[in-house]
């Protein structure tokens, strides 16, 4: 195995699981975010050149996995939610899925933005590198999407006040 | 903050549910190679197209006596960038392209040809209606070129066909409207019709010299180039987006969230932000690279380099007065994603367009009119 495969292996040792929870909380269909994970590392694999040294390389990966589903959507019909989790108003996870449904009805630079940061926990810095984009510009799609979602918890944080 | 640890948090819980799969790393290896093997052919294929492309002309010219032309390059320090040769066209010129062994220029009412090897104009051919936002491009056995403004017959927006073997205009095609910027390639000419509300991208066929399609696309259609399978529609003016454009079925396939597709070779889409110049992944749309280059404002992939016109310095941080000599070119190596040696200055205040040959780059000055070649000295 050459150094390059043997530091690739650990990297998708690691990064895998991540790449594929967060491709199937979008697509919600276990086959299609096993694909595309699996592609996005094919892919990362590929420039693992370029791409091995940056600091940001999982969240390149999320990204690549993502826009894959995306474009693979074109030709698949609204994904299925074959295994959502059944609405439960006592769980914190439905909490969760909710959340998960506005980051995906988010433009799609600021629910990019929201994986990269929120997530991948990369900086600011880092996220605006793996989306091409200026510092600002990433902070922007950050404060845009954090307004958004942040509506979407007021009611319980309301209800956690008051209780 | 707050709402940022309870979005971390609740976007934690949510995907710790999620059970992966356990999965091996050598079928994904394995899909690399393989798609490593595919973009090698492919980049293979581009060059012996180029390599043809670029000696046919040659083998033609032989008779005519071209090889006696001297070289009109400064000798330089080797590997710098030099601007070999300043040719005077006319003010008003607006995109430059090359192909059948010539530049040609457009804007001006007409298209200029000019011969690469001894940089002097050898045939104007008159185009009315080029105007201020007229551009032109190569293939399919033509020179094309856009004619957006009014033209003596009462006609606007005309597409023209120029024969090289000629010079002379082949065919007229009126398509209407304020189009500007045109690319040849899978079998067709593409021509953008930038709109406030939804553009238009027009195909048409070469053979007939008809138009055969047309597709509507988000507002404010601009540059359209075409590779790795796919026809590249950018809006510039729309915060950044690129349409994707399937060429066998006409229909728009994707949008990508990058803010330009300028060029395409070595696998990948090229295009610039004003700031830096972006390497994207065409399969995911990704960003492979931020190459930062401040006022990169085109770029142009000659087979093996990327260039990367840089536009001048403005002496007004509101309004654009140049600064003569802070325009520049620079080159990009593909393999390291890095910047090749130092830029090279241009003189140019208003550099508006650049098309890369086998020697390096020809940049279209509007202001003064002068297209300069900038090549690699030594």
């Amino acid at each position: 195995m050459s150094p390059d495969e043997a530091d690739f292996r650990q990297v998708y040792e690691q990064a895998f699981p991540v790449v594929y929870r967060v491709a199937y909380r979008f697509s919600g269909r276990r086959e299609a975010a096993e694909d595309a994970a699996q592609e996005a590392f094919a892919r990362a694999f590929e420039r693992w050149g370029r791409l091995r040294a940056e600091p940001w390389v999982v969240g390149w990966i999320v990204t690549t996995a993502l826009n894959i589903l995306r474009r693979g959507a074109r030709r698949v019909p609204e994904p299925s939610r074959e295994g959502e989790e059944p609405r439960s108003p006592a769980t914190d996870v439905e909490g969760a899925l909710d959340l998960w449904r506005a980051i995906r009805e988010l433009p799609r630079r600021q629910a990019q933005a929201v994986v990269l940061y929120y997530v991948v926990d990369l900086p600011v810095a880092q996220v605006a590198e793996v989306m091409g984009c200026r510092e600002g510009t990433a902070k922007a799609h950050l404060d845009r999407a954090r307004d958004r979602l942040a509506r979407l918890l007021e009611p319980s944080e309301a209800r956690w006040e008051e209780g | 903050m707050r709402v940022d640890e309870e979005i971390r948090s609740r976007l934690e819980r949510s995907l710790e549910i999620v059970e992966a799969p356990s999965t091996r790393v050598e079928p994904v290896v394995r899909r690399a190679r393989s798609l490593r093997r595919r973009h090698r052919a492919a980049a293979l294929m581009v060059a012996a197209v180029g390599i043809v492309a670029l000696v046919v002309p040659l083998v033609l010219l032989w008779p005519l006596g071209r090889d006696e032309v001297a070289d009109v390059g400064p000798a330089t320090e080797p590997g710098r960038l030099v601007v070999a040769a300043r040719v005077p066209i006319a003010p008003g010129i607006t995109d430059v392209a090359t192909g059948f062994g010539s530049v040609w220029v457009t804007g001006n009412n007409g298209v200029t040809r000019v011969d690469p090897g001894s940089d002097t104009v050898i045939a104007h051919i008159p185009v009315p209606g080029t105007g201020d936002y007229s551009g032109i491009a190569v293939g399919e056995g033509s020179v094309w070129v856009t004619a957006p403004e009014l033209r003596p017959d009462g006609s606007r927006g005309n597409l023209v066909r120029i024969d090289p073997d000629t010079n002379e205009v082949a065919a007229t095609i009126h398509i209407g409207g304020p189009i500007q910027y045109l690319a040849v390639g899978s079998g067709s000419v593409w021509v953008t019709l930038p709109d406030a509300g939804t553009s238009t991208v027009f195909r048409v066929d070469p053979g007939s010299d008809r138009v055969i399609g047309s597709i509507p696309v988000a507002e404010a259609s601009g540059p359209v180039v075409i590779g790795e399978g796919s026809v590249w529609v950018t809006h510039p003016w729309v915060g950044g987006i690129v349409t994707e454009i399937d060429p066998t079925t006409g229909q728009v396939v994707d949008t990508l969230d990058v803010a330009s597709v300028q060029a395409v070779g070595d696998g990948s889409l090229w295009g610039s932000t004003g700031e830096s110049v972006l390497r994207i992944d065409p399969d995911s749309g990704s960003v492979l690279a931020t190459i930062p280059i401040p006022r990169a404002q085109t770029v142009a992939f000659d087979g093996s380099t990327v260039w990367v016109l840089v536009s001048p310095r403005s002496s007004d941080p509101e309004l654009f007065y140049p600064i003569a000599g802070t325009a520049g070119v620079v080159r990009i190596d593909p393999a390291t994603d890095r910047v090749l040696g130092e830029p090279v200055a241009l003189e140019d205040l208003q550099p508006i367009a650049m098309a890369a040959d086998d020697r390096g780059v020809w940049v279209a000055d509007y202001y003064d009119g002068i297209l300069s070649r900038v090549e690699v000295g030594g």
